[in-house]
């Protein structure tokens, strides 16, 4: 991209522009039009306003005792344990993570895929190996 | 083969969970919307969001399940702590050391800081749609594969489906086929043959905007409303309660109708309708309207209330009644106007020569006119028809008031004076008031309670102080009182009422209304040769004739193609031409606006950019610099004999992967150390105005200047945050612009349209900061511009306030020039 000349002012703008650009490159079928342009204004649009509903009510939080699962706890994998061949078609390896839901009184455990690029991974992967270091 | 293929992937019989836009019925793909049970996958096909979102948001529809295969088993997404279902809040956050996230939201629950004690990383909050698409970890992406093999659906056609579904809940997508979905209204022209072509291609127009209005009104009905209940001043009970904010498209205004009724069993069923006398602003979220009537209002019960928008189709009617008149009436318009107003170009511009033009060219009590405001004037005076084009600041009040003096003087009858807006008739009101006219300010029934600088001009109050009309003093007072007066009593209360109201608009030199408020049945019978509209290019064209066909032999423009247009809603009917004003149309038919060029607000150095930029370098500066420095007030310019500068922010901040961001908290935190500063050094919180094109970041700056800000939240609260189109014919000696973000996907309000953003430069008296990006800005033709512009007078800068720096900071080339 030598669209922008950066200087390093505007370091977490840059990522956010080479999004963008990212978008248009995976599809590749996007048609530009203004239906679709008042649909991502909209969108924006509903984004902020659900916020702004979150703010401005002030909803009381919910009861806060979420404790990691101890069968989870017990049974830590480390970064390499849970890596593993994706299901995704272009096999890129995934990660495994618990997703913790609730429905109702419910509580449920899935199984998730998370992207082996995502943020979360690195953060996972770094961290680990910053304690090995030590 | 390959059409067979095809064919057999759209007659088999799908499961239920098949994407009701594209077919794909992978479960790991399918998302249910828990408000219609449609299903929904999440691959974007051609559009810029996958399907499931670009329901949600056209449908605005907020709840979702997963399907019970899919990746994540069967589930409604809500927030783990506080069970709240919009997903457009709904994010995770990762625990600190095991590989597990959990379903939160983004406020309040996921921003607790004990989160962090029961080993949570709260920071690390991620939104559950990203890119407009749900996490692929979530709800698969169907492959570019299936995508390309199932239905081809384009954004105009998603569009159709989900209109068509608020009508038949079970169309498909074949339904689409059907006749008649598809008109296109006819285009508006330069000319038009006669008044009949003219009313065939505006009626249809304002009948779609009003097909429009009233779908979007008659949708927005909200429940478990709470209510507090408060009696005004004129005795009538007054409910006070809370919107949720479910669609932007809505703007709630003063004078809007609203349906309150009781739903409980701690009363019997009860509904009242009442005027909105407040709207959210600085002071809370509240919402107030007047009851028309207080007979067996429940005010004893608290909530379980159901709100319901009233549509009224009055100014519509109206506008449709203006068209047909002007068709069939030939003594709507004189001859001249009728075809001027059409474009028949073989009528010679007539002049009234025998106008005796006064030598004192001024009004009384107004300031003296300079030379361009008394050519302005004389233009005026000469012909049936003029525009005037008075940019920001030029005095366009000050002239259009004098031009009104003279013509009563020169004529002697009647002139009746319009604005699309109420505050702008107000202001040209309060002026022409002060030349000593007998002025009469006609307001619409449902605005009477609303306070105004001119509230002692209204009809409405002046029949009160009414000498000689004892009786209907008396039968007005009982009728407050008692609150009803009995059938006998009441007709004779009208009669009497009527009577006064005709004698005062007979009497009275001026009437001011809103254009539409001219189609009102009391000034039915009157005649007005002489009409001035004030900020026509605000107007529709329909708009505008509701008062050109009361009679006019002359007619006025004064207005600003420059700046914003009028607003009008339904996109068809702006496509095919409704948002282009009268004064426009008359330009292009190569009427020339007579330009006012002084301008008389601006420090000279902020008028410099606008008038190069948006009217050709005509402007000339009326104050000087001294005339604009604010005495005694100490602040950090960057360049001591400019008061501007664009204050660099690089801190972004996403909304939940929407693609832009609408809230920046960083912004917000410079907007309230800029407005603390001038605070601090002795500036009243009335001088200062705040900019930001989005209701979302309007919100947050006034929370966050309230409860962040070091100074008495009252101060804060006597700040005006609003969106350009709210200061758009108004000042203030400060103006701060908070840009949030600008891109090229604009909507409503958005800073890249160069009529808002002139609207934007031009408020400001003293000074002006802008806060925000340069390299997002800079991608904009327009704001490229601007941006060098800044660069080259030395005031880009960044750095804290008491060592602002110039800032080096590269631009984008940009991508394109605006229109
Ligand atoms: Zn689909
Ligand atoms: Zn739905
Ligand atoms: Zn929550």
């Amino acid at each position: 991209d030598d669209e922008c000349d950066d200087d390093g002012g505007g370091g977490d703008v840059e990522g956010l522009l080479e999004e963008e650009e990212a978008d248009v490159h995976v599809n590749l079928k996007h048609v530009k039009c203004e239906e679709d342009d008042d649909f991502m204004s909209a969108l924006d649009r509903m984004m902020a306003d659900s916020v702004l509903e979150r703010v401005t009510t002030m909803p009381k939080p919910g009861q806060l005792d979420i404790s990691v699962p101890v069968h989870i706890k017990s049974a830590k994998k480390t970064y390499d344990q849970l890596l593993s061949e994706g299901m995704e078609e272009e096999n890129k390896p995934v990660v495994n993570f618990v997703f913790l839901t609730r429905s109702g009184n419910k509580q449920q455990y899935n199984n998730v895929e998370m992207p082996i690029d995502s943020e979360l991974v690195m953060k996972l992967r770094s961290r680990e190996e910053a304690e090995r270091a030590e | 083969e390959e059409e067979e293929e095809e064919n057999a992937f759209y007659t088999k019989e799908l499961p239920e969970w098949a994407c009701r836009y594209c077919g794909i019925h992978d479960p790991a793909s399918a998302v249910m919307c828990n408000v219609c049970h449609k299903w929904f996958c999440n691959g974007r096909g051609n559009t810029s969001g996958s399907h499931i979102i670009n329901h949600l948001v056209r449908a605005k529809h907020r709840e979702v399940s997963l399907h019970k295969d899919g990746l994540v088993r069967d589930t409604v997404l809500e927030c783990y702590a506080c069970a709240v279902k919009n997903v457009f809040v709904l994010g995770f956050i990762p625990a600190k050391a095991e590989s597990v996230v959990v379903l939160l939201c983004r406020q309040p629950c996921a921003a607790q800081s004990s989160l962090r004690d029961m080993n949570w990383d709260p920071e690390q909050w991620k939104p559950l749609i990203n890119d407009r698409a749900m996490l692929p970890w979530l709800v698969r992406v169907p492959s570019e594969a299936e995508q390309l093999r199932a239905r081809q659906i384009t954004a105009q056609q998603i569009n159709k489906l989900e209109e068509l579904w608020k009508e038949n809940a079970s169309a498909t997508f074949d339904d689409l086929e059907r006749p008649g979905v598809d008109e296109e209204p006819q285009q508006v022209c330069l000319r038009y043959e006669d008044g009949f072509q003219y009313q065939n291609i505006f009626g249809p127009l304002v009948k779609l905007e009003a097909d429009y209005d009233k779908k979007l009104k008659e949708s927005q009905t909200q429940d478990k409303i709470e209510v507090r209940w408060d009696v005004g001043l004129n005795k009538k009970i007054c409910a006070y309660f809370t919107l949720a904010k479910t669609d932007g498209d809505m703007r709630l205004m003063h004078g809007d109708e609203l349906r309150l009724r009781y739903l409980g069993d701690l009363h019997k069923p009860w509904s009242g309708v009442g005027h909105v006398i407040k709207i959210p602003d600085n002071f809370g979220e509240e919402v107030g309207i007047e009851l028309k009537s207080n007979v067996g209002v429940p005010t004893d019960c608290r909530d379980k209330f159901v709100v319901d928008f009233v549509w009224k189709s009055t100014s519509f009617d109206r506008m449709q009644a203006a068209l047909r008149k002007f068709a069939v009436d030939d003594s709507s318009v004189s001859p001249y106007i009728y075809h001027r107003l059409l474009g028949h170009v073989e009528v010679d511009e007539l002049i009234f020569r025998h106008i005796h033009l006064p030598k004192q060219l001024s009004a009384p009590n107004l300031p003296t006119l300079n030379n361009s405001q008394q050519y302005a004037l004389k233009h005026a005076l000469q012909r049936p028809l003029s525009l005037i084009q008075g940019p920001p600041g030029t005095g366009k009040t000050v002239t259009s008031a004098t031009i009104v003096y003279q013509l009563v003087k020169q004529t002697g009858g009647s002139v009746l004076v319009c604005a699309p807006s109420n505050t702008a008739v107000d202001q040209l009101t309060e002026k022409i008031h002060k030349t000593g006219l007998k002025v009469v300010r006609l307001c619409a029934k449902s605005r009477e309670a609303i306070d105004s600088p001119v509230s002692f001009l209204a009809l409405h109050n002046q029949i009160r102080n009414l000498e000689d009309n004892g009786e209907l003093q008396k039968l007005q007072q009982l009728k407050e009182e008692t609150g009803e007066l009995s059938s006998a009593d009441e007709k004779r209360y009208r009669m009497l009422k009527k009577q006064s109201e005709k004698t005062l608009l007979e009497a009275a030199d001026v009437i001011c209304c809103t254009c539409v408020g001219a189609g009102d049945p009391r000034l039915a019978r009157l005649k007005f040769h002489s009409i001035l509209i004030d900020e026509s290019m605000q107007a529709t064209e329909p708009e505008c004739m509701v008062p050109v066909v009361l009679g006019a032999k002359q007619v006025i423009l004064v207005g600003d193609h420059c700046q914003l247009g009028p607003v009008v809603m339904c996109k068809k009917a702006s496509r095919a031409g409704l948002s282009q004003s009268l004064f426009e149309r008359l330009v292009v038919l190569g009427i020339r606006p007579f330009r006012l060029t002084v301008q008389y607000r601006m420090h000279p150095q902020l008028a410099q950019f606008p008038s190069n930029f948006f009217y050709e370098g005509s402007l000339q500066n009326g104050v000087a610099d001294g005339d604009r420095t604010m005495k005694g007030v100490s602040f950090p310019w960057p360049q001591a004999d400019k008061p501007q500068f664009f204050y660099v922010t690089s801190g972004q901040e996403e909304i939940a992967g929407s693609g832009t961001s609408y809230l920046n908290r960083t912004e917000a935190a410079s907007v309230e150390k800029l407005v603390t500063r001038f605070l601090n050094s002795g500036v009243k919180p009335e001088q200062i105005g705040v900019i930001t094109p989005y209701e979302g970041q309007r919100a947050y700056l006034v929370q966050y200047m309230q409860y962040q800000g070091p100074l008495n939240q009252k101060l804060y609260q006597r700040l005006e945050v609003a969106s350009v189109d709210a200061f758009q014919g108004r000042e203030k000696d400060l103006i701060i612009m908070s840009c949030v973000r600008s891109n090229e996907h604009q909507g409503i309000g958005f800073l890249s349209d160069p009529r808002r953003l002139n609207v934007a430069l031009t408020r400001a008296r003293y000074g002006i900061i802008i806060v925000g990006n340069p390299k997002v800005l800079s991608k904009q033709g327009l704001w490229n511009h601007l941006l060098h512009h800044f660069k080259e007078k030395k005031v880009l800068v960044e750095g804290p306030l008491n060592n602002l720096k110039e800032s080096m900071m590269q631009f984008s080339k940009p991508k394109r020039l605006v229109n």
